[in-house]
């Protein structure tokens, strides 16, 4: 059971494709609890399974994927996410996924304005009355970024990968949901971008209260950031904790390579 | 001194649309059966050969076809399109007859192809593998494979004769252009509606599309602003090419249906070797289909913002 | 190994090799002579002498259709295969000739595409009326510019892959390369567009026929017998279903073969 102060539990969480009990099952058995304003890091090598958990909670696993057992909790209410719990975890407002690959995530036949107060009138939704119009907001968030207010008007193609980047900071900085799924949000971008993506995410995290994941294969980027760390080795989780604990005192094999690894990065080659 | 691009492609139209005519009248000359003789013998019982060689002096077909062909350019720069051979009339004139009735049969076919496969390719889409997308999948092989002209008869026989509820043949009102219409509009919209619906499917397997489920953003909205565009591209040059042949080509539904129209014109004309009538027919269409690749590749430009870019 | 006998694939190639069969062997499957009339039997209904009935002429309607079949996919694999020659050729001297002449190859295939392909079928058929060549010429005519523009689409497109562009570096010779490397990725597009167009220009041997620019008379043409037939419907209605019906299931078989090809059959 868990406390009802959790934002966000998850218990067991399998992934697979349904139908028969022998179904391939390509996540297993993931668990962990987020609270307002955590920042939880899940790290493993590539293709372990980091991304379909994201997918899973964020609703938008690919077909034929689906969620095959686990629970999973949001303020105090259950939901199977893309099960009729949507109506206790919307996406955008309350779940916001930001893609690996900022050029992929953006249409590009759409203008970066548009992308940004489409979502932001998601958001907001029927609710409250904003004291700013949605393009005030967008703006104001691109610039918080460091982009220019023209960047509003531009499409994709027109920014560089860096400033695509930024543009997608800008809009989870703009929706400001409860909680913020980042995966890779540190790689192949430059010390700049790098900066600008921690600087928001302690933004939302400290004045908004989001509880952020960020999913990265940078060791050394999380060790910073997170406060707890889940890594996920062949879809299964074998180490959850603070992170400061797991990367001083790794218990399973893998996590002690992913850690020598960094070390070994850190010292140069040597 | 840069030239821009449009001046290039237009002066490159007017290249290739001179090069088919030449290469038509080309055909013509060094085809068998002598055009003087065929109108003659159209005409009257056994003509002459003084008859017919002083028709071939008159018609300008005793010099060589090169000196033929300049003649015949002469006259098209200077608007003239001479006489038909075979009824004498101007030939202006009777395309221009024929116009009309072409232009409603092809806009009313295009529009229930518009229909048909916005409706068919969205449906398939979004009931992607239920019994809806099969059915309509066996619709489309089946209607597609049918004879245009032969749906035609087929409705001529039900609804026209069988249940009396539209004319049967000639032109004139809206009701008239409803059955051959449809009989040209089946099978061209069914299987395009099968191409909308890979677009589709394509266009939603894209990661922003995921993206923006994340975002929030309600199916409507991901549907008009994120599937439909990208969906529609490759659409535009089918539904171009679709209406340049519908505009061009439809002589065997018009015969069906006893309805004048250009196609009849050309088939009338070639079979009597009325050369003038289908050297200017042969431009007449060649514009139009060439005009509607024109329309259809400026819709793309307007459509993707990276094109306009780059241009 | 029942999964694959009832699947779509095995049904639609069953299909189509009965039909190219049935076509093949007509001389020897069908009951009575196409052309034998006997006018006491004049628009008969079906019936164990005449199995799909007879026609104005108290010809046997099945037979006929038999060897109309014949006719048609002949002429339309000799319609094709002109046009695939003729456009293979252009095709790819278009894409790989250089400088001037490649311009001039792309606009002749450019000439051939600014006129919907029935036109261009009517005017070349319009050469020699009333004759097989004729149609044959005609519709290869009409199809040949498609399949310049697809394949110098395919070889341009080949040229470009990394590995013909090794190829060229490591010095292999021209033949070799277009005939190691950039034919067999054309081997799909050409076999699924083969399959469609061939229907294509099945459906437009019987509109042309029907309109008079065939074989005359007393051929046992699809089109031709449809237009015959058109006058009979109260009276013989299978004078107009039977070769309407056949022209359908054949053009039907092929599409699905041409779509099998394109490997989109199965995302149905």
């Amino acid at each position: 059971m868990m406390p009802d102060s959790d934002l966000l539990s998850v218990q067991d969480l399998c992934i697979g494709i349904p139908g028969n009990d022998s179904g391939t099952v390509l996540v297993k058995n993931v668990s962990f609890c987020l609270n307002k304003g955590d920042i939880l890091g899940i790290t493993g090598k590539s293709g372990s399974g980091k991304t379909l958990t994201a997918l899973a909670l964020a609703g938008i696993l690919p077909k034929p994927l689906a969620v095959r057992s686990g629970i999973v909790w949001f303020k105090g209410c259950p939901v199977l996410p893309g099960k009729g719990g949507e109506n206790f975890l919307v996406p955008g407002r309350d779940i916001l996924m930001l893609f690996q690959s900022p050029s992929r995530a953006l249409d590009p036949w759409v203008r970066i304005g548009v992308h940004l107060t489409d979502s932001i009138k998601a958001a907001i939704g029927a609710s409250a009355t904003p004291r700013e119009t949605p393009k005030e907001t967008a703006v104001r968030a691109l610039e918080k970024t460091g982009l220019d207010a023209t960047a509003y008007d531009c499409y994709p193609f027109e920014l560089s990968g860096g400033q695509r980047q930024r543009c997608l900071m800008a809009l989870a900085l703009a929706v400001k949901p409860r909680i913020l799924i980042a995966d890779e949000p540190f790689t192949g971008q430059d010390d700049n971008n790098k900066s600008l993506v921690l600087k928001s995410i302690r933004d939302l995290t400290e004045n908004e209260g989001t509880a952020v994941i960020v999913i990265s294969h940078d060791l050394r980027g999380l060790q910073g950031l997170a406060q707890n760390l889940l890594v996920i080795y062949n879809g299964r989780q074998i180490e959850a904790g603070p992170a400061r604990d797991i990367i001083q005192t790794p218990c399973h094999a893998h996590t002690r390579e992913l850690v020598r690894a960094m070390m070994f990065m850190e010292g140069g080659g040597r | 001194m840069m030239v821009p691009d449009w001046i290039k492609r237009l002066a490159y139209t007017g290249f290739v649309l001179w090069g088919v005519s030449l290469c038509t009248f080309i055909l013509f000359a060094l085809s068998p059966g002598d055009p003087a003789e065929i109108i003659l013998s159209a005409q009257s019982q056994a003509p002459g050969r003084e008859q017919i060689e002083a028709l071939r002096h008159t018609l300008a077909l005793d010099r060589h076809w090169t000196v033929q062909y300049l003649f015949w350019m002469g006259r098209i720069c200077s608007g003239d399109f001479g006489q038909s051979w075979q009824t004498g009339r101007p030939i202006f004139q009777e395309i221009l007859l024929c116009l009309k009735p072409t232009l409603e049969l092809a806009l009313a076919a295009f529009l229930m192809v518009l229909v048909l496969s916005g409706a068919s390719g969205m449906l398939s889409a979004v009931f992607r593998h239920k019994s809806v997308d099969y059915l309509v999948a066996v619709l489309t092989v089946v209607s597609s494979a049918m004879p245009p002209f032969w749906l035609g008869i087929m409705l001529v026989w039900s609804v026209s004769l069988g249940l009396g509820l539209l004319p049967v043949g000639g032109q004139g009102s809206a009701a008239h252009v409803i059955l051959p219409g449809f009989s040209l509009a089946l099978g061209l919209g069914l299987l395009q509606g099968s191409m909308l619906r890979s677009a589709l499917i394509r266009t939603m397997e894209a990661d922003f599309i995921g993206f923006a489920r994340t975002r929030g953003l309600s199916t409507m909205k991901i549907f008009f602003r994120h599937i439909l565009p990208h969906a529609l591209v490759p659409m535009i040059s089918l539904w171009g090419v679709c209406l340049g042949q519908l505009l061009g080509g439809a002589m065997i539904v018009e015969s069906v249906f006893a309805r004048p129209g250009l196609g009849r014109l050309m088939v009338q004309a070639v079979m009597a070797r009325d050369i003038p009538m289908v050297q200017a027919l042969v431009l007449f269409i060649c514009l139009i289909f060439v005009g509607v690749n024109a329309l259809t590749d400026f819709i793309h430009w307007r459509l993707d913002p990276q094109m306009r870019a780059f241009l | 190994m029942w999964h694959f006998i009832f699947s779509r694939t095995a049904v639609s190639i069953l299909f189509c090799l009965i039909i190219g069969l049935a076509a093949l062997l007509a001389p020897w499957l069908s009951p009575k002579d196409p052309l034998a009339a006997d006018l006491s039997c004049r628009l008969a209904a079906p019936c164990a002498q005449f199995p799909l009935g007879a026609d104005q002429l108290g010809r046997c309607v099945l037979s006929r259709i038999l060897w109309g079949l014949r006719l048609s996919l002949g002429g339309a694999l000799a319609a094709s295969g002109l046009a695939v020659g003729a456009g293979t050729l252009l095709g790819i001297g278009a894409a790989l000739a250089k400088g001037w002449v490649g311009i001039l190859l792309r606009a002749v295939i450019d000439m051939g595409l600014s006129m919907p392909g029935l036109i261009l079928a009517i005017v070349f058929a319009g050469l020699a009326p009333g004759t097989m060549q004729g149609l044959i010429l005609g519709l290869a005519a009409a199809n040949w510019p498609w399949w310049a523009r697809l394949i110098r689409g395919l070889a341009l497109s080949a040229a470009q892959k990394e590995f013909v562009i090794a190829a060229r570096a490591a010095g292999l010779k021209p033949s070799r390369i277009v005939l190691a490397y950039i034919l067999p990725q054309f081997k799909n597009p050409l076999l699924a567009g083969a399959s469609l167009k061939t229907g294509r220009i099945i459906l437009a041997f019987a509109g042309l026929s029907y309109l008079g620019l065939g074989p005359p008379p007393p051929a046992p043409e699809l089109g031709r017998m449809l237009q015959e037939a058109g006058i009979y419907m109260a009276r013989a209605p299978w004078l107009v279903f039977a070769p309407g019906i056949s022209i359908t299931l054949v053009v039907a078989a092929l599409n699905v073969a041409g779509k099998i090809f394109q490997g989109e059959f199965y995302d149905a």
